[in-house]
């Protein structure tokens, strides 16, 4: 294989000013809208960056995951997530509207010492702050040192140079898969679940990690299904390749409800008075449909549609699935973040906003032009790993 | 090209070792059952496992007479050595299903040679786990008031209760996966008819076998309903150990009472059941001779997999120890400071976090990953650790409950003792039969990964090397 | 021959030569043919021409059976024959009835897989005449065959036998009924 031939086509760069066009005309009109409504406004945000910065993030960790199970879809995919994970640093600076806002977003950050009691070192805005700092940049350093190691071995000569590159990152995707998922933990207990000062579950870290490891399957899906029938990818990615991320996007779903039902359950089980608020809010004033939706739509359907051997090897039907089920994790999100009371307030009924949805293209607008630009960067199959063959062929096969 | 092949091969390193073909991959394991003497250890330790058994009858019948007051279980504290050895038997019960069905799925050729004895390992450990609850209603005979049919009495079962769930779950999980095992063995029972010289055992092994010809038809069939299987056996298994912690996390009980629970109980079963996978097939391949076909990387493997299970266990008593701090909750807290520093029972969770959260650690490391020693030791350090998990969840949080005047301490009884040491020698019965009378690793699994199994120029050659990698 | 002819089987000795011997089988427009292997060889479905077995259709209708049954049970017991109030929960609590209806939907489903897959291949089967060869006990062991039977409509003794021969096998037998 030649190094040239293996850059993304040229239409990734039309997708690239499309989506900084987009991007950018959204931003400015959630900027006029957060001028009137803040409150709205940063929600809003805070609800686009949840789901674009998990997309990121969750490219990092299956960067890291597939180095540890190996296997032909993680050779595939291997350029489309790390080209994923180096935009850790660019989702930062997406983060500073919420910093910036922290008052308005997050209840805890104006209440007093006496309501937070010792919690209070935990939940307040300095800490806060700097846990985030602390977050970025364990990613960036994770990021960063994968993504190097890959691009060394693009430059390798020999089979045993590009095993040495390969073994490096496997080693040290081990240790780093447990830091990862701590802090992916912490992260979205932090951005997420204190939208509720007093709520707590101890499966949300889990809830978060699979969560945002579906999007990115179902980014990866829709954008390879784009791909493959263009050159280069188009004599790589083979019908068993999507059948195998298709398996994966069905146990994800099915993880997801498994997790989801699991706390539903034992909060509902056990019927505390601290517990149950935060489930009520999301089962009156027409967020109960919201939820019936999500069980329709994010488990039942695409769970029955991708049991099926041949839906998962058809890459358009698969991608409309991975595409339908990406707009479900949107709702997802906005499930978690939505019915939460605004600071202050008691209460909230079903009020969305067109914000809910201005800000999430923006944000996504924004981060997929950084994202095209960072995979139009390398080639978009290591070409140089010892499995690369082996992983073409795998995807032809039958 | 060939220096390539070298590389793949270090990564991945073949799966069978050593010049085999069909007939002596069918010939040696086999063997094992139908044409080597018994092995004089083989009595000694069966015999030791039976007697370790008698153990168990016998206080099966005093508790029968007199009753489940010959147990330590007294208020506050109603659920414990019962509870406990019931859920570390399950636990250990769920990973062979598991480990089956889930590599399968996963396309994992490692798994084919222990598949077999850990789906065996499942059954044996189902049937410990089920005498627990089953004693602990006190009047055994009448189990079957649990089962919902038209009665008498006009009364029908709450299946709102987890106890109810557990019911069905652990009935479901026993049947299916004794359908999955038997399934199995069907091809490899008729090896075994075909092969065996005793009419009597031919008879058997015929009969057992059903029939089976090795017809392509039959095979694709067959294909369809094991894969079918193992894809409904992985949910399945998620499901049992999630209700069996749902026996717990559905009450109020601080320490009970965690959303976590479930995935957190199933990380469990997997860790304690490669545990005693390890335990099992390490002896094993030394006594029959079967390290051609269980080898150091089938070993390795199992150990990075216990790592893995591992840290999502101590990832569980991270959160519960976080939350119970940033809950904020007199309840929550005091039952995490009760656990662990202020409270009778703290040197069961430091020991606890020793066996599965610090010996594991080793395995991080290489030298200790290939040392089948190693390996070994730290396999019974985790079953051990694993039992102390729900000695910590079940007595610990119990014995200090909402109202200080049921404050109490628990502690075992004799017949707590030797009804869960006989329960180990039944299960160690039950294997010992297993390996005498049954082939202990998947023949006709084991055929397929030799080179000479895969078709050649045909349009989609097969690579062998790197089949791993691209599963 | 005084005993009625099954067919003719012949039998190989590699996974590759039993796989293109029963593609010229298949082109030479017999029917009624099988293949014996001691383990599931992939390309042998193509190569005989062997259907997608309505297996998995099957198992789909019985897992959907169970889920209908729990449904129905739970159903039934807490708002008609017995409906009774515990915990403080309606009679219909559906999220409480979701561990035992989904136990039953893969009960139900392993059942279909299990008796479903030994019903179409028609097992148990005491008696086979395929067992008749001598050297097929070496089917399950190591060895492969391939047999067309006499009921196929394009069979002829001699014919058939001689087509046989020259697919290179180790040795052609004659299946006696």
């Amino acid at each position: 294989m030649t190094k040239d031939s293996l850059y993304a086509p040229a239409e990734v760069s039309r997708w690239q000013s499309l989506a900084l066009g987009i991007g950018a005309v959204f931003t400015i009109a959630c900027l006029i809208g957060g001028y009137f409504n803040p409150e709205q406004g940063l929600r809003s945000w805070l609800l686009g960056f949840t789901y674009w910065g998990g997309i990121s993030i969750g490219s990092l960790g299956i960067l890291i995951l597939q180095y540890l199970t190996g296997g032909a879809w993680g050779v595939v995919i291997r350029r489309i997530v790390e080209a994923g994970s180096r935009t850790i640093w660019f989702v930062a600076l997406l983060f500073l509207p919420i910093i910036a806002g922290i008052v308005k977003i997050y209840p805890w950050a104006s209440a007093s010492k006496a309501e937070l009691g010792h919690r209070f070192i935990y939940l307040n805005p300095m800490s806060f702050g700097v846990r985030a700092v602390i977050y970025f940049a364990i990613w960036f350093v994770m990021a960063y040192l994968l993504n190097k190691w890959s691009a060394q071995q693009d430059e390798s000569t020999n089979p045993e140079e590009a095993a040495g590159f390969l073994g490096k990152a496997t080693a040290f995707s081990g240790p780093t898969m447990v830091i990862f998922a701590l802090v992916v933990t912490f992260a979205s207990i932090d951005w997420v679940m204190t939208l509720d000062k007093n709520w707590y579950s101890t499966i949300w870290g889990l809830l978060y990690l699979i969560g945002w490891a579906l999007s990115t399957f179902s980014f990866i899906i829709a954008l390879l299904a784009n791909l493959m029938d263009k050159a280069p990818l188009n004599r790589i990615i083979g019908k068993k390749h999507f059948h195998d991320i298709g398996k994966l996007m069905l146990a994800l779903v099915m993880v997801w409800t498994y997790f989801n039902l699991s706390q539903f359950l034992i909060i509902y089980s056990g019927n505390l008075p601290e517990e149950t608020p935060w489930y009520l809010n999301r089962m009156r004033n027409g967020w109960q449909y919201v939820g019936l939706l999500l069980i329709v739509f994010h488990f039942a359907v695409p769970y029955l549609l991708l049991l099926s051997r041949d839906i998962k090897r058809n890459a358009k039907w698969l991608s409309t699935i991975a595409i339908f089920i990406l707009v479900m994790r949107l709702i997802d999100m906005y499930y978690h973040i939505g019915p939460q009371p605004f600071v202050g307030q008691a209460q909230t009924g079903f009020n969305p906003s067109w914000m809910d949805l201005a800000a999430p293209i923006a944000v996504g607008g924004l981060w997929l032009w950084y994202f095209f630009n960072e995979l139009k960067k390398r080639p978009l199959i290591p070409h140089q790993d010892p499995f690369v063959e082996n992983a073409i062929k795998h995807g032809q096969g039958h | 090209m060939h220096d390539l092949k070298e590389v793949q091969k270090k990564i991945y390193p073949p799966m069978v070792e050593g010049k085999h073909t069909f007939a002596t991959v069918s010939d040696e394991i086999g063997d094992i059952t139908l044409k080597k003497k018994t092995p004089f250890h083989w009595f000694i330790g069966f015999g030791i496992a039976f007697l370790i058994a008698q153990a168990l009858l016998m206080t099966i019948t005093y508790l029968l007479a007199k009753g489940i007051g010959i147990w330590g279980n007294n208020q506050p504290i109603g659920w414990a050595f019962d509870i406990i050895n019931f859920v570390w038997w399950i636990g250990i019960g769920h990973a062979g299903t598991l480990i089956s069905a889930i590599l399968l799925l996963l396309n994992q050729k490692w798994r084919t040679s222990i598949n077999r004895f850990a789906e065996a390992m499942t059954l044996f450990a189902v049937a410990c786990a089920g005498m627990f609850p089953l004693l602990h209603t006190g009047r055994p005979w009448l189990a079957y008031w649990m089962l919902p049919y038209p009665n008498v009495m006009g009364m029908w079962q709450n299946f709102r209760s987890p106890l109810m769930w557990d019911v069905f779950a652990v009935s479901t999980y026993a049947t299916v996966s004794a359908l999955f095992w038997y399934v199995g063995l069907i091809p490899d029972l008729a090896t075994l008819r075909d092969r065996a010289k005793n009419p009597f055992f031919k008879f058997v092994y015929g009969l057992l076998s059903m029939g089976w010809r090795g017809s392509a038809r039959h095979w694709h069939r067959y294909e369809i309903a094991y894969l079918i299987l193992a894809g409904l056996s992985t949910p399945l298994v998620l499901s049992v150990h999630s209700i069996v912690s749902f026996d717990f996390s559905v009450s109020q009980l601080p320490g009970w009472h965690a959303t976590i629970f479930p995935p957190y109980f199933v990380a469990g079963a997997i860790f304690a059941g490669f545990a005693m996978v390890l335990i099992l097939c390490i002896p094993l391949r030394h006594w029959y001779k079967m390290q051609d076909f269980i080898t150091k990387t089938h070993l390795i493997y199992m150990g990075k997999v216990m790592l893995a299970t591992g840290l999502i266990v101590v990832y569980g008593y991270f959160m519960e120890a976080f939350f119970g701090w940033y809950s904020e909750n007199q309840y929550e807290s005091y039952m995490i400071q009760n656990r662990i520093w202020t409270g009778p029972y703290w040197f069961m969770y430091w020991l606890l976090i020793f066996c599965n959260g610090i010996s594991i650690q080793f395995l991080w490391f290489k030298r200790f990953r290939e040392s089948e020693f190693w390996l070994f030791v730290i396999s019974v350090i985790v079953s051990v650790g694993m039992w102390l998990e729900r000695f910590v969840i079940i007595v610990t949080s119990l014995h200090r409950d909402f109202l200080p005047a049921n404050w109490a301490m628990y502690s075992p009884t004799m017949f707590d003792w030797s009804m869960f040491l006989g329960t180990i020698g039944f299960f160690f019965t039950l294997i010992y039969l297993f390996v005498r009378f049954l082939p202990i690793i998947s023949i006709f699994e084991v055929r397929t990964l030799l080179p000479d199994a895969h078709v050649e120029d045909h349009g989609h050659a097969h690579e062998h090397v790197g089949d791993e990698a691209t599963a | 021959m005084d005993k009625k002819l099954y067919g003719l089987m012949a039998e190989f000795d590699t996974t590759t030569e039993v796989v293109k011997a029963a593609e010229q089988v298949r082109d030479a427009g017999y029917k009624k043919t099988d293949a014996f292997s001691p383990f599931p060889i992939h390309e042998m479905d193509e190569a005989l021409g062997i259907k997608r077995s309505i297996l998995s259709f099957l198992i789909f209708g019985g897992g959907i059976t169970g889920l209908l049954t729990g449904l129905a049970l739970v159903f039934w017991t807490h708002t008609i024959e017995y409906p009774i109030m515990v915990a403080g929960r309606p009679h219909f609590s559906f999220p409480a009835f979701i561990p035992p209806i989904y136990e039953l939907t893969i009960l139900f489903s392993a059942f279909t897989a299990v008796f479903g897959m030994l019903l179409l291949n028609g097992l148990p089967q005491p008696y086979h005449p395929v067992f008749n060869v001598p050297r097929f006990n070496l089917a399950m062991r190591e060895k492969f065959f391939l047999l067309i039977e006499s009921a196929d409509e394009k069979f002829d003794y001699e014919e058939t036998k001689k087509f046989m021969e020259s697919l290179n096998p180790q040795e052609v037998h004659d299946v006696e009924e």
